[in-house]
């Protein structure tokens, strides 16, 4: 790597984000300011939880993950990784509850039903949850939530290399899978 | 197969994205307001937490480097100087007192501190087992311990004489008894 390149990195790294600069405000005491950030990550935490639990117990938690954030918002060592952060805290969220609930009930979504488009929905997003953790989590992003790979790539903290691979490799395995479908 | 589509959205439409993002669509986020509970602080919590974390540091290291400079052993002192240096000074001061200076020749007084310039050493009449909380050190100038090394001096000069003394005081007496019985023989 040359100096230039260096320096670049450098510069990007000390550059400082919309999403940083509200991470400071809140933590000088600007709460309302949270509500801002709340807008704009709460569909990827959505998207993050909704990979891996069921939809009856994404909404709530959603909420609950933003409130923990906040309390634990200075913690952060980087504002400007607030994205990743709160999607690991929603990963392993996700991950606490199917470790407490395996011992009570079985977590799956009931797709029983009329034949609405909810259903349907159900349906092919249970069979995106047996895709690995890279790609389900991709393409909820991109298929429900409606992010683009670069925005999925700047809110998960990934590299755009590797948001475009899991979004290719995971729409193969995807479509492979629904070719077994009926009626899609 | 060109996936710019479900990269970016950009390119020529897949139809099979676009019928999946129709589908899956109905499972987006709805947007819901956030309510924080008043009590939840932000930020503040760290200073305290963060102040205390670094007290209890350094009254821990405090405690830890007491500890350690208690534990470390001290100079073993020098047991000539802190046991028998002041009784000796004090012994020689009452000595002094109680003989007079004009019953010794100056002379005398010369010779014995040009032989005896050098101090005897004197055995510690205690060792001090138990470690002083502060060592004890002379009380006396350089001067005043040079003018008691000269009393002492004196002293013994003076002994000295009283002994030679006592002793021809002995012989004579010694001798006397021995002629007187001679002369009885004689005289008998």
């Amino acid at each position: 790597m040359t100096g230039a390149d260096t320096q670049m990195v450098r510069e990007q790294s000390q550059t400082v984000s919309p999403e940083a600069l509200l991470v400071r405000a809140v933590l000088d005491g600007n709460r309302d300011v949270y509500g801002r950030l709340y807008s704009l990550y709460a569909p990827l935490v959505h998207g993050v939880l909704l990979a891996r639990m069921p939809r009856s117990e994404v909404e709530d938690m959603v909420q609950e993950i933003f409130l923990h954030a906040l309390k634990k918002l200075h913690t952060l060592r980087d504002a400007n990784a607030f994205g990743p952060w709160i999607a690991m805290i929603a990963r392993n969220r996700a991950m606490d509850f199917h470790r407490k609930s395996r011992e009570t009930v079985e977590v799956t979504d009931d797709i029983r039903g009329s034949e609405t488009g909810e259903t349907r929905a159900a349906e092919i997003l249970e069979i995106i949850r047996t895709l690995p953790d890279a790609y389900r989590e991709t393409l909820v992003l991109r298929l429900v939530e409606g992010m683009t790979g670069p925005e999925i790539a700047t809110r998960t903290g990934l590299t755009s290399a590797s948001v475009r691979v899991n979004l290719h490799r995971g729409m193969k395995l995807l479509r492979e899978k629904l070719g077994f479908q009926e009626g899609l | 197969m060109n996936d710019d589509y479900l990269w970016d959205k950009s390119g020529k439409p897949d139809p099979d994205v676009q019928q999946l993002e129709q589908i899956l669509g109905a499972l987006r986020y709805h947007p819901r307001e956030l309510a924080i509970p008043p009590h939840i602080q932000v930020g503040r919590k760290s200073f305290i937490a963060r102040g205390l974390a670094i007290a209890a540091a350094v009254a821990l290291m405090m405690l830890g480097l007491g500890v350690w400079m208690n534990l470390q052993p001290e100079k073993t002192p020098d047991t000539h100087k802190a046991a028998a240096g002041p009784i000796d000074e004090k012994k020689l001061n009452n000595l002094t007192a109680s003989v007079p200076a004009t019953a010794v020749p100056e002379s005398a007084v010369r010779e014995s501190a040009s032989t005896t310039s050098t101090p005897r050493r004197s055995l510690p009449l205690a060792v001090n087992r138990t470690r002083p909380r502060q060592p004890r050190r002379p009380q006396l100038s350089e001067s005043e311990v040079a003018e008691a090394r000269l009393a002492k001096d004196q002293l013994m000069l003076a002994l000295r004489l009283a002994s030679s003394k006592l002793s021809l005081a002995l012989k004579k007496t010694q001798g006397n008894s021995v002629s007187e019985t001679h002369n009885q023989h004689k005289a008998g």
